[in-house]
C-alpha cells in the first residue's frame, strides 16, 4: 500500500510540469505588428509596419494545460506606412500617439483541444486604442517549437468604434475597417 | 523580314509624337493598386489629382516644398471638382546604325489638359500640338472624352483616350507596343467599363477607331483586361485584344505581372501572344515580352532595366531583343529627366542599333 502510495506521489509531482503556467515573454521575442488599410478612389493599400526585432510588443503569452492568456501592449510610435507625410498624420492627426502611445490587448483563458495546437484559435478580446476600449475578435495561432514559441495574432479594428477620425487627405480617404497582424517569433519560456 | 526591321526603324519615329500618357505603375510598390488615386483617367496619365500632385510633393521627387506641386505651382488649385494638367516634352536622341550615326532634338508634346467632375459626371479634355512635319506644328486633341461613375467600383465613358492595353508606361517605343498598335497617335474613339476594386481590376474597352478619320483606316476592336491584386504590393492578370482594319486582323492575348518587391522596386512584365494575318495572307502566331525592373535608388531617382524580346512568327527562326539601361530623376514637382541608352539586336543577324537619349519633361 505504502509502495502504491509513493509511486502515485511521484506520478503527480513529475506530472506536475505538464500543467504549471508556462510565461512567455513578448518583450524579448522577435516580433512585427503590420496593418493594411485600403482606401479609394484607386483602392489602394497602406501598409504600416514596424520593423522586425525584439521589444516591438511588451506583455506575456502564458500557457497552461490547454489554456492562453495573452496581455500585450504595443507602443504605436512604431508604426511607419513607408511615406513620411503619411506616417505623420497617422501618428499626430489620427492616432494622437503623444496623448494615447499605447495600444493593449488581451486575451483571458482561451482554451484548445489536443490538435489544435497550430490552428488559428479564434477569440474575443479586449482591445484598448485611441484611450477606448472595446471587446474586438480575431484569431490566435500559437506554434511550439522545441524550447520556445511563435504566434500570429490577426484581428480588426474599426477606426470609428476607438474614436479614431475616419484618414481623408486630398480627395481619398481610408476605409473604416483595418486589418491588423501581430505576429512573435522564438520566445522562450521564462 | 520587313515586319521586323519596321520594329525598329519606326522607333524614332515614334519620339516625334505618341500617346504620351504615361503614368508611373511602378508606384504599385507602394500600395497604390490602380491608377485612380494620382489621375483623373483610370488608365492613368494626364490630369492629376489633389492625391496624386500631394504624392508628387512627398514620394516622387528629390526636393520640395509643401504645395510646390500644384497645377501652375498653385496658380489654380486642384479640387475634387476640377484637375488642370498638361505636359511639355523633348529630348535629345543619338542614334547609331550599322550604316550612320544621327543626332536630333525632337519636340514630343505640348499639351494642357482639364477635367471636371460635377455629381457622378466626369469629363476631360485635352488640348496640343504636334509635329505635323518639318518645323511645323497642327492642333490636335489627344483625349476628350465623358464619363459616369456608375457606384464606387464601375465608371463608364466614352471618346478618344488610350484604350486599356498593356502597362502606360513612360516607354512608348517598345517592340510590345508596337505590336500592340499602340504607339504614334494610337487614341482611338472607345466606350470602355472599368471596374476598379480593393481585389482586382476590369476593363471593357470597345474600340470604334478615329470614326473623325476614317480615312487613316485605323484599326477598331475589343479590348478585355482583368486582374487582381496580389498581396498589397502586387497585381497579375490577363489581357486580350483584338483589332481589325481593311489591312489586318490580330488578336493578342496574354498575362501581365506588376510585383512590387519591396518598398524600393518594382517589376512590370507582360508577355502577349499575337494571332494575326495581312488581308490575304497566311496567319502567323507570335511571341513579344516586355519586362522593367525599376529600383529607387534615392528619393527621386530611379535606376532601370528593361528587356524586351519578340519573334513575330514562331515558324521562323528569327527574333529580336532590346535591351535598356535608364536613370529617372526628378528633382522637384514638375521636373522629370530620363537618361536612357539601349541596344537593338536586328533579326536575322542584321547587326545592332545602339540608342541613347535625354529626354526632359516639365508637368504643368
Amino acid at each position: 500500500m505504502k509502495t502504491i502510495s509513493a509511486i502515485t506521489l511521484v506520478a503527480l509531482i513529475t506530472s506536475l510540469p505538464v500543467f504549471a503556467a508556462k510565461t512567455y515573454p513578448l518583450s524579448s521575442a522577435e516580433g512585427i505588428v503590420t496593418f493594411t488599410a485600403s482606401g479609394t478612389p484607386g483602392n489602394f493599400k497602406i501598409n504600416g509596419t514596424t520593423e522586425k526585432k525584439t521589444s516591438v510588443v511588451s506583455g506575456n503569452l502564458v500557457q497552461e494545460g490547454n489554456t492562453l492568456r495573452l496581455e500585450s501592449s504595443f507602443e504605436l510610435g512604431q508604426l511607419d506606412t513607408g511615406i513620411g507625410l503619411r506616417t505623420s498624420h497617422m501618428k499626430d492627426k489620427y492616432l494622437e500617439v503623444a496623448k494615447f502611445p499605447k495600444a493593449t490587448l488581451k486575451i483571458n483563458l482561451l482554451s484548445f483541444k489536443a490538435g489544435q495546437e497550430n490552428s488559428a484559435l479564434p477569440f474575443q478580446g479586449e482591445l484598448e486604442l485611441h484611450g477606448v476600449k472595446k471587446s474586438i475578435p480575431g484569431t490566435l495561432t500559437v506554434k511550439q517549437m522545441n524550447d520556445s514559441l511563435a504566434m500570429i495574432c490577426d484581428f480588426s479594428v474599426n477606426l470609428t468604434d476607438f474614436a479614431i477620425e475616419i484618414p481623408s487627405f486630398a480627395g481619398v480617404t481610408v476605409n473604416n475597417q483595418v486589418p491588423i497582424q501581430v505576429e512573435i517569433k522564438n520566445a522562450k519560456a521564462q | 523580314m520587313r515586319k521586323l526591321s519596321n520594329y525598329f526603324s519606326g522607333i524614332v519615329g515614334i519620339f516625334l509624337s505618341s500617346s504620351l500618357a504615361l503614368s508611373y505603375p511602378e508606384f504599385i510598390r507602394h500600395g497604390y493598386m490602380n491608377c485612380t488615386s494620382c489621375h483623373v483617367s483610370p488608365t492613368g496619365g494626364g490630369a492629376l489629382t489633389e492625391y496624386g500632385r500631394s504624392l508628387s510633393d512627398e514620394v516622387l521627387s528629390r526636393w520640395s516644398r509643401p504645395g510646390e506641386s500644384g497645377f501652375l505651382y498653385g496658380l489654380l488649385p486642384t479640387t475634387a471638382h476640377f484637375q488642370g494638367g498638361g505636359d511639355i516634352r523633348g529630348l535629345r536622341l543619338t542614334q547609331r546604325t550599322p550604316k550612320k550615326t544621327t543626332q536630333r532634338t525632337i519636340f514630343m508634346q505640348g499639351d494642357v489638359e482639364a477635367a471636371a467632375r460635377i455629381g457622378n459626371w466626369a469629363a476631360l479634355v485635352s488640348a496640343g500640338v504636334e509635329e505635323s512635319g518639318k518645323e511645323s506644328l497642327s492642333p490636335l486633341s489627344r483625349k476628350h472624352w465623358v464619363g459616369y461613375q456608375v457606384n464606387e467600383n464601375i465608371l463608364i465613358r466614352a471618346g478618344k483616350f488610350q484604350r486599356a492595353f498593356l502597362f502606360n508606361t513612360a516607354e512608348h517605343a517598345t517592340l510590345i507596343k508596337r505590336t500592340a498598335g499602340l504607339d504614334v497617335g494610337s487614341e482611338t474613339y472607345n466606350v470602355e467599363g472599368s471596374y476598379l476594386s480593393e481585389t482586382g481590376e476590369f476593363f471593357l474597352t470597345a474600340n470604334l477607331g478615329r470614326i473623325d478619320k476614317t480615312a487613316l483606316d485605323v484599326q477598331s476592336g475589343t479590348t478585355l483586361k482583368g486582374g487582381f491584386s496580389v498581396g498589397s504590393k502586387s497585381k497579375v492578370g490577363l489581357q486580350y485584344d483584338y483589332e481589325r482594319n481593311s489591312q489586318k486582323t490580330q488578336h493578342l492575348f496574354g498575362p501581365y505581372f506588376a510585383l512590387g518587391l519591396s518598398e524600393d522596386s518594382v517589376v512590370l512584365s507582360e508577355i502577349i501572344l499575337n494571332r494575326g494575318a495581312e488581308t490575304g495572307k497566311e496567319v502567323s502566331n507570335g511571341l513579344t515580352s516586355y519586362t522593367r525592373f525599376s529600383y529607387e535608388a534615392f528619393k527621386g531617382g530611379w535606376l532601370y532595366a528593361i528587356h524586351e524580346w519578340s519573334q513575330p512568327s514562331l515558324k521562323i527562326a528569327s527574333s529580336s531583343q532590346v535591351g535598356s539601361l535608364g536613370i529617372q530623376f526628378f528633382p522637384r514637382p514638375h521636373f522629370e529627366f530620363n537618361l536612357l541608352v539601349q541596344r537593338q539586336w536586328l533579326p536575322a543577324n542584321a547587326g545592332q542599333n545602339d540608342l541613347a537619349f535625354l529626354l526632359g519633361h516639365f508637368y504643368l
